[in-house]
Formats: structure tokens, sequence, C-alpha cells
């Protein structure tokens, strides 16, 4: 693979990767170094990639790895600090109660999921991939990935019924 | 698209069974139409998605730095590399390690005998020592030995027998008479 064939079949999928990569790591820089060293490992097996059946698929996979191995050593480091930490300063409470702006309570609940539902969610109606893509991507069955979706899609819009409802009640 | 239509979808939706295309379906329904209180959520969650489907990377100079690094062909560090420092010094540290185990794994195999005294009178000494310590422990084995001394004594016993003997020099007398008889 030359250099400008990878710049035209490889690079266009950047943003799906960063997409993917900022919703587990909830950080837009560490997200983009994710993505550049995908990049880069997919540089590094460029004479392989061919026989890969998808490369979006395996580059995916690759950024799901690295996502998953940075938090786990962020886990590692600090413990269950940075955790609470994190959830502190995504929103104070003050903010939770002015959070008027959908987008922010959408991005909170999908935050408080598990990362395998997480993941299933952003892949499926951020993406738009089929259960079978998603189902290489994550490493689990078709099965489990409906009943995943259908738990975190449940999730969030159980958690923003309330808030609505709340809001609503306020008002 | 009628309202009942779009909640039988919403309830396939949430069980996880609708096909991408009816999501697409859903999609544009809560994005473009005045939609009813009871159905808000979903609006706000379909935005979301909508939102989120058109974030990009924001670093404008992606691409050139991703194509210069794979153009010279090396590994740019992610900033997140604490860890790979470590090990990068870890390796550093094993391989100086393995060197001098084999510096001086390989001096050994032609090492001289040096004197391990620097003076020969005490070395001379402890020599003795030595040599005294283990003559001993041979005597204690002598001790054992000595049983064997019993044996001797049975030899003794048989000493006797050498009297038979002069009785048959005796005899022999008698072989003197045979011959005179001849």
């Amino acid at each position: 693979m030359t250099v400008e064939t990878f710049k035209i079949e490889v690079l266009p999928i950047k943003n799906k990767l960063y997409r993917f990569a900022k919703r587990l790591l909830k950080n837009a820089t560490e997200a983009e170094d994710i993505v550049q060293e995908v990049f880069i490992r997919l540089w590094s097996r460029r004479e392989r990639l061919s026989e890969y059946k998808s490369i979006e698929a395996f580059a995916m996979i690759i950024t799901k790895n690295l996502c998953l191995d940075n938090l786990k050593s962020k886990r590692n480091k600090t413990g269950e600090l940075t955790d609470k930490y994190e959830r502190m300063t995504d929103a104070t409470p003050y903010e939770k109660v002015e959070l008027t702006d959908t987008y922010n309570k959408v991005q909170e609940i999908i935050n408080t999921l598990p990362e395998q539902q997480k993941m299933i969610i952003h892949l499926r109606d951020i993406e738009g991939y089929e259960f079978n893509e998603i189902a290489e991507i994550v490493q689990i069955s078709s099965n489990t990935i409906r009943v995943n979706l259908s738990r975190a899609r449940k999730k969030v819009r159980e958690t923003l019924s309330n808030t609505y409802n709340y809001e609503f009640a306020k008002n | 698209m009628n309202l009942q239509r779009i909640e039988q979808l919403i309830e396939k939706y949430e069980r996880a069974e609708t096909s991408t295309g009816e999501e697409k379906i859903l999609k544009d329904f809560f994005l473009k139409e005045e939609i009813p209180l009871h159905l808000r959520s979903y609006s706000a969650l379909f935005n979301f998605i909508n939102n989120l489907q058109k974030e990009e990377l924001e670093d404008k100079n992606f691409d050139d730095s991703v194509l210069k690094a794979i153009e010279e062909d090396k590994v740019i560090p992610i900033s997140s590399g604490k860890n790979r420092k470590f090990y990068t010094l870890a390796g550093i540290a094993a391989s100086i390690i393995i060197l001098i185990g084999l510096y001086f794994q390989f001096r050994n195999d032609n090492i001289t005998i040096h004197d391990t005294y620097d003076d020969p009178q005490l070395a001379y000494a402890e020599t003795k020592q030595i040599l005294l310590r283990v003559s001993g422990n041979l005597n204690s084995g002598f001790d054992e030995l000595k049983k064997v001394s019993e044996f001797n004594n049975g030899l003794e016993e048989l000493k006797n027998i050498s009297a038979f003997e002069t009785g048959l020099n005796n005899l022999e007398k008698i072989s003197i008479l045979h011959k005179s008889k001849k």
C-alpha cells in the first residue's frame, strides 16, 4: 500500500474513529492521540491490510482496544478517585440544575452507561453499523448486542423522560 | 408520517429490533416535525445523535501530521506515554544488566587462580588445620576397622592345626619302616 492509497482509502475514516474514541475517553485531545496511533499501527501493517474483510472494522477494533487500555491504565493509576472526580467536573450540582441543553443531558446519561452499552449504542445510533459489524468490533454475539442496545436505549429514554417530567413539574 | 406508526417504530426501537432504515425514518421525524409532549425525550435523543454524527476531528493538520509520520515511518509517541517511557528505560536497564552478566560469564571461563591469602604463614596454618580435620575423620574410620583384628584371633585358633602337622610328621617315620621292609 502506498502513502497515496492510504490517504485515499484509510485516512477518511478518521472522524468515525475519533467519535468512537471520544465517546469512550470523554476527552478530545486524548481521542485525537489515539486515532493518530491507530493510523500508525494500520500503516505498519500495510502489507497485510488487504487480508482483512474490512479495514474500517479493523481500525475500529484497534481504536476500541487502545481506548480500553487507556481507561484501564488510568483506573489503575488513581483508582476510583478519578472516576468520582471526573463525574464532579463533568457537571457540578449547580450546572446539573441549569442544564437545559438537551445535548449535554443525553451525553451525561450515555457517559454513565457501562462501557459495553456505551460502545454499542454509539456504533449503532451514531455510526449506523449493522449488528454483525458491531459484533465484529465489540467481539460479542449479535444477541448480546441486541439485549444491551435495548437496555441502553431504554435507560437513556427513561432518564430523559424523568428529567423532562421534572422540568414540566417545575414550570 | 402518522403518529401511530412512529409510536410503533419507537417500541420496536427500544427492543432493538428496528433496521437502520427504520431508525433513519425515526431520526428524520424527530428532527423535522413538531413533536408532541410525550415524545419530547426522543427528540432530545435524536438531536443528540444528529449532532454527534457531524462531530469531526478538531485538529485541521491531523492528516498532514499522520502522513508525515508514516512517510518517515516512525512512531509518534502518544501524549499519555509515561508508561511507554518507563518501559523504554526498563528495557535499557535490563539490557545493561544482561551485558554485565554476560561479561562476567565469559570472563570467568579463562580466569587464573589467585591467592586468596595475603599472608603465606596464615594460609599454611589454615591448610594444616583443614588437613588435620580430614585425618581426624579418617582415624574415626580406622576405629571401625579394629573389629577386623577379631579375625586374627580366629587365625590364632587355627594354629592348633599345625599340631596335626607334627602328628603327620611322626607318621612319616612309618613310611621309613615301609621302605626298610622292601
